[in-house]
């Protein structure tokens, strides 16, 4: 028991501490903004250093975390359901030819529909509310999810399929040891690239649907000219975001693929 | 047996006896002048004196010695002829007299220059068609840095009639000796490293220097170096400090091997990142709230660059002589006292009350450091093994 909780431990500490290289980059990031604002001014950009501080002292005060709380539910709720439907029907696609071809045309026109397209479509339908933040981005991932569903369920080997069948590996292993492992190669850059964008449309959503969530936080300081803290909620957004990834996505990616290593 | 003709049979013996001795006597200079005020003034100043001879001068010493050192070794070629080691060291001590009589005589200090512009170019001709030929070529950053080292080191020089615009170079330099100490590290800490884990554990997991980890630090340092040159008011160097010092602290993840670390010659280069880390947090940090590098910061690479010398100094100083490595625990433990001690010039500027009293007992942990260190190598610098 000792051991296990040591490795876990060690596990925890290596982990967090390989994060010093992404930090490391984000910083080059923070020096590149920091040149902009030197050149162009603080009206039209402020200073990285205003901009954490501005959030620092909106931090301070419970609206922006209920703000913040309200955009990461309805992100979070659209990006599930995207994950799920995304995957699972993709994951069925991918299972027969026909339904491959069948699919491909129509995910091709639904990744050619704007978002904003579609955040029209849904104020019309659902009206002022979560409804239509939620909707606007299950509807952006999904075609995405399912994309890399289809083509991680396309290209499992053959070859292994039939070896499989031969031996007559029980199913439930030939999918949990077999073909997931190979189906999520693809289905995580799917999920990563996914997450990233519902964070990106839940806002523009909240920007012209929502009176409550970063987004509309955003248009009240724009309306104000307030740049500051229109930057101090980008990075609220970021931050949130960066958490999501770092914290659920990669240690469940780094948990999934490490047979790749060992391989 | 002690014969001068020793000291001549490997570079490292000589350049790394060059070194102690520099560090011994530039500090007793420099005490001189800063707690005792005794009139010295080179053109540009004491203060530029005292950071171009500690950095310069005295890495510039320990460079010569490794790469001499380590380069027929990568190479399995021949070592120079002893010929070019006295016309190196003869270069490099010409360069230190001409400058500290630029005191007396202002012109001297162009044969400073011209010294240490030749001892460089020198060294890279030495160095270079060696490495080049080498089919792997994985060594060819070693001459580029020591090229950027000459290019800086003229650049000083040229500056110098400005002691402002020259004070700016020496960040340049600073970062440029940073650069050449993480591929030394790289180079040493494969070895060194990888020893402690087969005497500790057969099958542990072998230590790797990642290139690509060194390289982001490398990219760091550099753009803070140039950036803290050209734009020395600005933002941006804050935040590229702090990059410099995430990506030192990511470099860290090669070295966290378990227990290993705890070994004195694991210990040694691994707290010299921690110091370079230390020392681009501080001046992120300082520039971020006061909007100016801070002297302890750079006083903090300096300590990591010192510590890193002195490892140099004892690792290879002893190994190459063949004496092998010094496993007297005491040896480590009054050295990282004294290197603790030196750590106080690092806080000087935040304890103004006491800034002259912590520079004193800095000042004596040098000498301290560097006595140890002369006590220690003296019979592997000057003797060989029977």
């Amino acid at each position: 028991m000792a051991s296990l909780v040591h490795r876990a431990t060690s596990a925890c500490f290596n982990y967090l501490w390989s994060g010093w290289g992404a930090a490391s980059s984000l910083l080059l990031f923070f020096a590149a903004w920091q040149l902009a604002a030197d050149i162009f001014g603080p009206l039209v950009l402020p200073q990285p250093l205003h901009a954490i501080n501005r959030l620092w002292e909106l931090l301070h005060h419970a609206t922006p975390w209920h703000d913040i709380a309200v955009t990461a539910r309805r992100a979070i709720s659209g990006f599930v359901l995207s994950l799920l439907a995304g995957s699972v029907l993709g994951i069925g696609a991918g299972m027969s030819m026909t339904t491959s071809m069948l699919s491909r045309p129509v995910i091709t026109v639904l990744m050619g529909i704007p978002p904003v397209a579609w955040l029209i479509l849904a104020l019309l339908w659902f009206g002022m509310g979560d409804g239509t933040p939620v909707f606007t981005v299950f509807i952006a991932c999904f075609p995405i999810i399912f994309l890399g569903a289809l083509q991680g369920t396309r290209t499992l080997d053959g070859q292994l399929k039939e070896v499989a069948l031969v031996f007559r590996i029980p199913m439930t292993m030939r999918w949990k040891d077999l073909y997931l492992p190979h189906i999520f190669s693809y289905l995580f850059p799917a999920w990563s690239s996914a997450l990233g964008m519902s964070w990106k449309i839940v806002v523009m959503a909240e920007l012209l649907s929502t009176d409550d969530g970063i987004g509309a936080a955003l248009a009240v300081s724009r309306s104000h000219l307030d740049s500051v803290t229109s930057m101090a909620w980008i990075l609220a957004l970021i931050s949130t975001l960066l958490a999501v990834e770092y914290i659920l996505l990669e240690p469940l990616k780094r948990h999934v693929e490490a047979w790749r290593e060992i391989s | 047996m002690k014969t001068v003709s020793t000291l001549w049979d490997s570079p490292h013996r000589i350049f790394f006896l060059l070194t102690i001795i520099w560090a011994l006597l530039s500090m007793l200079l420099w005490g001189l002048t800063l707690f005792l005020s005794v009139p010295f003034n080179p053109p540009g100043g004491p203060l530029l004196w005292h950071i171009h001879e500690f950095l310069f001068a005295l890495s510039g010493a320990a460079i010569i010695g490794f790469m001499l050192t380590a380069v027929p070794e990568f190479t399995s070629t021949e070592p120079v002829n002893y010929v070019w080691l006295k016309r190196l060291a003869g270069l490099w001590l010409a360069g230190r007299v001409a400058y500290i009589t630029a005191h007396w005589l202002t012109p001297a200090i162009w044969l400073a220059a011209m010294a240490d512009t030749l001892m460089l170019i020198t060294l890279l001709t030495l160095t270079t068609p060696v490495l080049w030929q080498d089919l792997t070529r994985k060594h060819l950053s070693l001459p580029l840095a020591l090229l950027l080292l000459l290019i800086v080191n003229v650049m000083f020089y040229y500056e110098l009639p400005h002691p402002g615009r020259a004070l700016q170079s020496t960040h340049l330099l600073m970062g440029t000796l940073m650069i050449l100490l993480l591929l030394a590290l790289a180079r040493i800490s494969m070895s060194m490293v990888n020893s402690a884990l087969e005497e500790k554990q057969a099958e542990a997991e072998p230590y790797l220097a990642r290139p690509p980890r060194r390289q982001l630090a490398i990219i760091c340092i550099l753009l803070f170096s140039v950036c803290s040159w050209y734009f020395p008011a600005a933002g941006i160097n804050a935040w590229l400090a702090l990059a410099a010092a995430a990506a030192i602290l990511n470099i860290l993840n090669d070295w966290h091997l378990g227990r290993v670390l705890l070994r004195r010659w694991v210990l040694l280069p691994y707290c010299t990142l921690w110091l370079m880390a230390a020392g681009y947090a501080q001046l992120g940090i300082s520039g971020l709230l006061y909007g100016s590098v801070s002297s302890g910061g750079q006083h903090l690479l300096a300590a990591a660059l010192m510590t890193a010398i002195i490892y140099v100094v004892l690792v290879a100083g002893g190994v190459h002589s063949g004496w092998g490595l010094d496993e007297r625990k005491r040896v480590i433990i009054l050295i990282a006292t004294a290197l603790l001690l030196l750590q106080l010039r690092a806080l000087a500027p935040l304890v103004p009350a006491a800034y002259y009293p912590l520079l004193a007992i800095a000042a004596g942990g040098w000498m301290l450091s560097w006595l140890l260190v002369l006590t220690i190598s003296w019979r592997t610098l000057w003797q060989r093994p029977a």
